[in-house]
């Protein structure tokens, strides 16, 4: 069972940002590039990265660069490539924050080719 | 820790407040940096010689840093303390970077390296401090580098399939 409720699934693609920043998980849509288009509350207080300062660049390489790797980044680019983008794994952020154990899903909505990046804390 | 009470890193002056330099001694405050160590251990089970090794590796990045500001602390020598600050911030980046992907891979594979996790984060928080030194647009245009010199970077497939 996946760390994503359904209730969330039925928003996409067009979740507001106030019901993004009402989720009690990380929320960020990228495009296929990874450049940001929706970041929302949750993500932004867990990072210490202010909305306006991530929103337009690029997640793997400027916002979170600890993705930035075959592990994560490498499985976007491979989902994306193919147009089937759907897995969870567990990841480790460390980059400006104490080392903070996560559950990452990264999801392309099929009909709207739109990606997506769920996270949500785990225990170590 | 204020300015005047850090401990000198070196036997140089310290450098004059309100100067790149200056800023510089400050981003190594060390009693800063020991706070940095305090937050990771608490967030990690480590054993007491993996804190004695995390403290060793933050004072010697504080060190490092403050003999930089001390060396290069003349008003004259801004010019060329500035690119040196990138270069630190280069060098502590992919020191960081080491860190992760070991950390991240070994999680995935084998078991968590709490240690490696507390010097990535450790890593970062000073890396973070350095930061704030440089222009953003200087920042960016030195990941942007970072991230393109080690994609050019790709073994022959003859060592892929046999590393001997």
């Amino acid at each position: 069972m996946s760390f994503v409720s359904d209730n969330i699934f039925k928003t996409l693609p067009n979740i507001s940002r106030a019901d993004a920043d009402a989720a009690g998980i990380g929320i960020v849509q990228v495009d296929d590039q990874g450049v940001i288009k929706l970041y929302n509350k949750w993500e932004s207080e867990m990072a210490d990265v202010p909305v306006p300062s991530a929103e337009g660049r690029n997640f793997f390489t400027q916002v979170a660069p600890c993705t930035n790797n075959r592990l994560f980044f490498g499985k976007f680019k491979d989902g994306v490539g193919q147009g089937t983008l759907d897995t969870e794994f567990n990841y480790t952020f460390s980059y400006k924050m104490k080392p903070t154990n996560v559950q990452i899903r990264l999801y392309r909505h099929p009909a709207s080719r739109t990606n997506w990046v769920f996270v949500a804390p785990r225990a170590a | 820790m204020g300015y005047l009470s850090s401990p000198r890193a070196s036997g140089l002056p310290l450098p004059q407040p309100n100067t790149l330099a200056g800023h510089l001694w400050m981003a190594g405050d060390p009693g800063v940096i020991d706070e940095m160590v305090s937050v990771a251990v608490a967030s990690l089970n480590l054993s007491e010689a993996e804190i004695e090794d995390l403290r060793l590796y933050a004072q010697e990045r504080s060190a490092a840093i403050q003999t930089l500001a001390q060396a290069l602390g003349h008003a004259e020598d801004e010019p060329e303390l500035y690119p040196t600050i990138a270069a630190l911030w280069l060098e502590l980046r992919f020191d960081w970077q080491r860190h992760n992907e070991v950390m991240n891979y070994a999680a995935t594979r084998i078991m968590p390296l709490p240690r490696v996790a507390a010097h990535g984060a450790v890593g970062s928080a000073i890396l973070a401090r350095l930061e704030d030194l440089l222009l953003p647009e200087h920042r960016d245009e030195l990941a942007g580098h970072a991230i393109r010199l080690l994609e050019a970077v790709v073994p022959p497939q003859t060592q892929l399939v046999n590393p001997s």
